[in-house]
Formats: C-alpha cells, sequence, structure tokens
C-alpha cells in the first residue's frame, strides 16, 4: 500500500490579498459611512425607517438614536472581523494550492460587499426612506459583480488540485488526527471545510455556534 | 531588471521543486524529505540564499506532523546545508564541502552494496541500473 504525497519546496511569501490597505478596506468603508453619519447627525428625521417589506414600504419605524442609526454599520463590521478571521484561518491553517488566493480573495470581496450593502442600508435609513430605491440598487448591482467575480475566480482553479488524503473522508466529513492542517480543500464543491480529526476543531465549532448567541445577547444589551 | 529575472527564475525553478514522499515508504518520512532536499542541494538545484518553505508550510502541505518536517530540516541544517531562523524559515547556505572521514568510504561502498542488491532483487536490470547510476553522478558533475 503507498500514500504518496507532494508539496512545493518554494516560500509561500504571499499575505492576505491587497495586503493591509486591501484587508481594511470594509473597515475604512464603515468607518466613512459612521463619520459622514455624526456629521449630518441633527439633519436625519426623528423617526427614521428601519425596514422595508415586499414592496418598498417602510414597516418598521423608530426613534432616531445613535444604536439603531449606526446598527447596520456595527453589525457589518461584527461580520466582516469574522470574515478576517477566516482569512487567516485559511492564510495560516490551510494547505497550500490552487485554491487559496481564490478563496482569500472571494472572501475579501465579500468583506467589500457587506460594508457597501450596511452603508446603502444606512443611507436609505438616514434619508427617510427618500433613497431607499436607489440604495437597493446599488445592492443588487453589487451581488451582481460579486457573483460574477466569484464565478471567474473559481473557474479557473477547479479540479486543479488532487482530493486530499482519499482514505480519510466519510462522505464530505473529513477527520485525520495526524494531519495539521485545521481546514482543507472541501471534497466536493468549492472552499475549505474543517479538519474534524485537529485538536482545535471542536472548539472551533463551539466558537461558530456561540457567535449568533453572542451577536444576539450584545444587540440586546446596547439596545 | 537583471536582478528581477534571477528572482523570477529562481522562483520558477522552485516552483517545480517538489519533495515527493510516501507515508507507507520502508524510509521514514523525515529522512525522505531529508534525502530529496539534499539530493537537491548537492546537485546544486536549490542556490545559497534561496529561501525554503517553512516547516509549518510544508507539514500542511504534506499532511505529516510539524516534528517530522523540522527533524528532517535540523538534519540539514547539522549537515551545514541550511540555517533555520525561528519565524523566518530555512534559508540555504554556502556549504564547503566536508573532508571524507575515515572510513566514509567504505561505508557508502556497502550501502551502495545493498542498494544495488535490493534493486537487483526488484528486477532491475544492470543495464537499467547502470543508466540509473550514469544520470545520478551527471546530477552531481
Amino acid at each position: 500500500m503507498t500514500d504518496i504525497r507532494e508539496a512545493s519546496l518554494q516560500h509561500d511569501s504571499s499575505g492576505l490579498p491587497g495586503g493591509v490597505l486591501g484587508q481594511s478596506l470594509p473597515f475604512a468603508m464603515l468607518a466613512a459611512c459612521g463619520v459622514w453619519l455624526a456629521s449630518i447627525w441633527d439633519q436625519l428625521p426623528l423617526r427614521m425607517p428601519v425596514h422595508w417589506d415586499i414592496h418598498g414600504r417602510p414597516d418598521r419605524i423608530v426613534s432616531r438614536t445613535w444604536y439603531e442609526a449606526s446598527f447596520p454599520l456595527l453589525f457589518g463590521a461584527f461580520l466582516c472581523a469574522m470574515l478576517l478571521v477566516l482569512s487567516l484561518l485559511i492564510r495560516r491553517q490551510a494547505p497550500r494550492g490552487a485554491a487559496k488566493q481564490p478563496s482569500l480573495r472571494i472572501v475579501r470581496a465579500a468583506g467589500v460587499l457587506i460594508a457597501a450593502v450596511c452603508c446603502a442600508a444606512v443611507v436609505a435609513m438616514a434619508s427617510g426612506g427618500k433613497l431607499f430605491v436607489p440604495a437597493m440598487s446599488v445592492m443588487a448591482a453589487m451581488f451582481v459583480v460579486f457573483a460574477a467575480y466569484a464565478v471567474a475566480l473559481f473557474a479557473r482553479y477547479r479540479g486543479k488540485d488532487p482530493l486530499r488524503n482519499p482514505s480519510r473522508w466519510r462522505a464530505v466529513f473529513y477527520a485525520d488526527r495526524d494531519d495539521p492542517a485545521l481546514l482543507v480543500q472541501k471534497r466536493i464543491g468549492i472552499g475549505y471545510t474543517i479538519n474534524f480529526g485537529h485538536p482545535a476543531a471542536l472548539p472551533l465549532m463551539a466558537l461558530l455556534a456561540l457567535l449568533p448567541i453572542a451577536g444576539i445577547v450584545a444587540a440586546v444589551l446596547l439596545r | 531588471m537583471l536582478s528581477g529575472l534571477t528572482i523570477q527564475c529562481c522562483l520558477v525553478i522552485l516552483d517545480n521543486m517538489k519533495v515527493r514522499i510516501d507515508l507507507h515508504g520502508a524510509d521514514p518520512v523525515w529522512r525522505q524529505i531529508a534525502d530529496q532536499v539534499r539530493a537537491h542541494l548537492v546537485e546544486g538545484r536549490l542556490l545559497p540564499g534561496t529561501r525554503l518553505a517553512t516547516v509549518r508550510e510544508l507539514a500542511l502541505d504534506l499532511g505529516v506532523n510539524h516534528n517530522t518536517v523540522a527533524t528532517a530540516y535540523n538534519k540539514l541544517a547539522e549537515e551545514g546545508f541550511l540555517r533555520l531562523v525561528r519565524g523566518v524559515g530555512a534559508e540555504v547556505v554556502e556549504r564547503e564541502a566536508p573532508r571524507a572521514a575515515k572510513g566514509d568510504q567504505q561505508r557508502f561502498a556497502s550501502r551502495l552494496a545493498a542498494l544495488l542488491a535490493e534493486a537487483r532483487a526488484a528486477g532491475l536490470s544492470p543495464s537499467v541500473l547502470q543508466s540509473i547510476l550514469r544520470n545520478a553522478i551527471g546530477g552531481l558533475s
């Protein structure tokens, strides 16, 4: 029985796509939106729409408070921070391969998309709903651009990396205690999955399960 | 411009330079790694100043324990081929060819004889073995 594996001796000096500037872009967008919001605070309507129905009519209107106005930005910053952690995990804990850079670029693009969507939501709220349709149009356009970017990136690498350690897969789950990689490429589809044999796999799963609960608790406490 | 081309050229060469291991092979994995890197080094494919993949990178790619790769790199560092810097990685260094110690020739001759016998037992003909040896020696010059 043989188990042949191959790896390049080349040192990978590439960091996260775009470097520090590229990675901080979503946070800069959210911060800029926050500064803009603060600068027009006195001109904001005293009652602001924060949710719209399927026909574009506001169905939830709240009083102007800093929490309600900046909630999309805080939520966006939280999601972007999660994506940054995911990027760092892929960078440090996943084996090198053709899928690594496309995956990191997609995660960065997702951060920019989330920041743009949150900024658009703030603009719609701050305008009292007047700019809801233009904001939604920008969001829709950005989704289309993001989807096209993702398809173009992954179409290029598809099938280039061989399946890792075939004997250690059970359906779509991978577990190998001897494998130091926390993240490995999925068996089916695009992206990464957790190596359930890794000592950090269970703590990571627990953290992922706890995060939404922590988010809800934080939202209630801040309200 | 020239240095840029040189760097690019080195990267292309390094990109094609791989380590191939058999997890169930007769030799321990660390030795397989050390032997292959050493072969690249003595054949001049890895030049002084070249930075190799870090222990973490190689271990993640091969799916083996970090200690396995670290043992291989340490062995090569002991032999004077690599300089290991914590947090930076492994760098190829200029190495003066050591003078063969007394008995080295006999020891290597015995190992080679055992390897040739193993190859003959596996069914490789003398002409094939001669060709392999010729190619291997050609790579050293």
